[in-house]
């Protein structure tokens, strides 16, 4: 006889704490995504986020793992986060599987791409020959989008046009 | 307690529910429906029922196919217990979600997580 437990509660209340996936690609050169089998959680009416794989920018706070903000120094200043921001809580509660944090800015700020990104290097954008810039600030969450088929959502923010520029250069 | 770990699927049902061709079927959706999924997924079978099946020439039918290697069997107690028909991990006496790794090459993320707690068992 096996052990088996009941996955489709269970998956509400245990998807609310993180931790670093800790995984390289077999060359060794990129960080490892996980996503889950879809067909462990089906969308419904109360959960209509179940089972998608969602990108959160780094200035969403996720319980159990560090928010960089893209800056070396709040990186070392803050330890990892006890609470997730309410958004995201609230996509949690709608079923939304967090597979990572993406890239932006440092603190979602209007640095253009490539030289201004001091900290930490800028996305590849996947359209046209590769070269194209992958705006800002929410860089990361645009290029994954776009880029990748098996993420379904990715967050992104914007004060002023650090979502609606990424998404222009990206959106085809 | 053997420690190797096996990529199967489970096709779970409530008893009486059950035919090769139906178990089958359920198989076939994966490749459609899940980029978890893979053929190698397919050879270890584990069926999960709420009750001990009723029909006996089922098992035997099915070990004598040729499209799977082992058949486990599985019963739970009530129909909620039952977990999604899917790809899942089997080593020993236990059943592991199967998630799959994709490279970041666009250099996209700064950090990927996984759930503290992907399942934990009903009391």
């Amino acid at each position: 006889m096996l052990a088996s437990g009941s996955l489709t509660y269970a998956l509400a209340d245990s998807f609310n704490r993180f931790s670093v996936l800790d995984a390289m690609s077999p060359e060794g050169i990129w960080r490892q995504v996980a996503v889950p089998s879809r067909m462990y959680a089906k969308p419904t009416m109360h959960r209509p986020l179940a089972g998608a794989r969602v990108g959160l920018k780094d200035n969403y706070h996720l319980a159990g793992v560090k928010t960089t903000m893209l800056s070396r120094a709040y990186t070392e200043l803050y330890g990892p986060e006890t609470e997730s921001a309410d958004y995201v809580k609230k996509l949690l509660s709608l079923g939304a599987v967090i597979v990572g944090k993406t890239k932006m800015c440092a603190f979602a700020s209007s640095d253009e791409p490539t030289d201004q990104w001091i900290d930490f290097t800028c996305p590849t954008n996947p359209r046209g020959d590769r070269y194209q810039s992958p705006s800002g600030s929410s860089a990361g969450a645009a290029a994954a989008l776009a880029g990748y088929p098996w993420l379904d959502y990715s967050l992104g923010a914007d004060s002023k046009s650090q979502r609606r520029a990424p998404l222009a250069l990206w959106a085809y | 307690m053997d420690s190797t770990v096996k990529a199967s699927v489970i096709v779970s049902a409530s008893s009486g529910n059950l035919s090769t061709d139906s178990i089958l079927t359920t198989i076939n959706t994966f490749t459609h429906a899940d980029d978890v999924y893979s053929e190698y997924f397919k050879r270890s079978l584990i069926i999960q029922t709420t009750g001990s099946l009723k029909d006996a020439s089922l098992l035997h039918e099915l070990r004598s196919s040729p499209h799977f290697d082992t058949i486990h069997m599985s019963t739970v107690s009530s129909l909620e217990k039952l977990l999604p028909s899917g790809p899942y991990f089997l080593q020993g006496q236990n059943i592991h979600q199967a998630w799959r790794l994709y490279p970041d090459e666009l250099d996209a993320f700064i950090i990927t997580v996984v759930p503290r707690e992907v399942s934990s068992p009903t009391t």
